[in-house]
């Protein structure tokens, strides 16, 4: 799983049936400081995240195993909303 | 006076406006020539200055072509930079992503270095514990870019774990029903555990 930023939204009326009512952000991965990597994934929303909030994202077939997503076609899913990451120093 | 001096004066002014009419008729000869040659020298000058300016004119042609070049080579190496800049993205992605060259590998070790808080998360997440994992190489050195994986062991922060990727990772949970592509799935019991033959 990686840990995401939310970028914005993607609005898309034709899609798949399963697809249906299901939310399309934009997301960047973050490093686990904070700061941002480059490229995006467009993930399904199941947990109502919402701009500029850290999240936690599932990608591969897992993304399918979330509750609500048997069988939609997606392969990347926002399954958590962050409330902090605690790294521990000098390892 | 007498005449014949009289005459002779006559003659001698005579003579006199003579050769002044001889003497300016060649200086009109002399200026008309010098006319004739300052007109050619005119013509010369203009036929210069005229090819100077279509000389100025092919060459601000040549300026404004090369400046369609400059800017179409400006072009070039912008599409270059930005070819550049994704073949880059691309290969730090494949050498620094998650796992590294190893990511190919479906279970490799990890240290545990830290702890992720999401109250709000999917249901089927619910009561999981979600770890930050640093990938190793095959000496423990870190490799890679930290990743969150779901706890199915009981690992704590510090401590050496396996850990697997992919749909598998769901595998330790209820697995159709846990949305997992990282799971910590053993405790290595010490570094000192860890040999290579």
């Amino acid at each position: 799983m990686i840990i995401a930023r939310i970028l914005g939204t993607v609005v898309s009326s034709q899609k798949d049936e399963r697809l249906l009512g299901k939310k399309l952000l934009i997301v960047r991965p973050v490093n686990v400081d904070g700061t941002d990597t480059t490229g995006y994934v467009v993930a399904v929303d199941t947990v109502g995240a919402g701009y500029h909030e850290r999240v936690l994202v599932v990608a591969g077939s897992s993304a399918r195993l979330a509750q609500g997503m048997k069988d939609v076609p997606v392969d990347a899913a926002i399954v958590g909303v962050i409330d902090t990451v605690d790294i521990t120093k000098g390892e | 006076m007498s005449d014949q001096e009289m005459n002779k004066k006559m003659e001698f002014i005579i003579e006199h406006q003579a050769k002044f009419a001889a003497d300016i008729e060649i200086m009109r000869e002399v200026q008309a020539a010098d006319s004739k040659r300052l007109s050619d020298g005119l013509i010369g000058v203009v036929d210069i200055v005229s090819s100077l300016a279509r000389f100025q004119m092919k060459t601000d042609e040549t300026v404004n072509l090369l400046a369609e070049e400059v800017g179409r080579l400006t072009q070039a190496q912008a599409q270059t930079d930005a070819s550049l800049k994704i073949l880059i993205n691309v290969v730090e992605r494949k050498l620094d992503g998650n796992g590294g060259a190893e990511s190919s590998a479906k279970m490799q070790l990890a240290r545990v270095i830290g702890t992720v808080v999401a109250t709000v998360k999917n249901d089927s997440l619910e009561g999981r514990k979600l770890l930050v994992v640093q990938t190793l190489n095959k000496d423990l050195k870190p490799s890679g870019k930290p990743i969150v994986a779901v706890d199915s062991v009981g690992a704590g922060v510090g401590e050496l774990v396996f850990w697997c990727r992919g749909k598998e990772a769901s595998f330790p949970f209820k697995r159709e029903d846990t949305p997992t592509d990282c799971t910590i799935i053993g405790i290595v019991d010490s570094d000192a555990h860890v040999t290579q033959g």
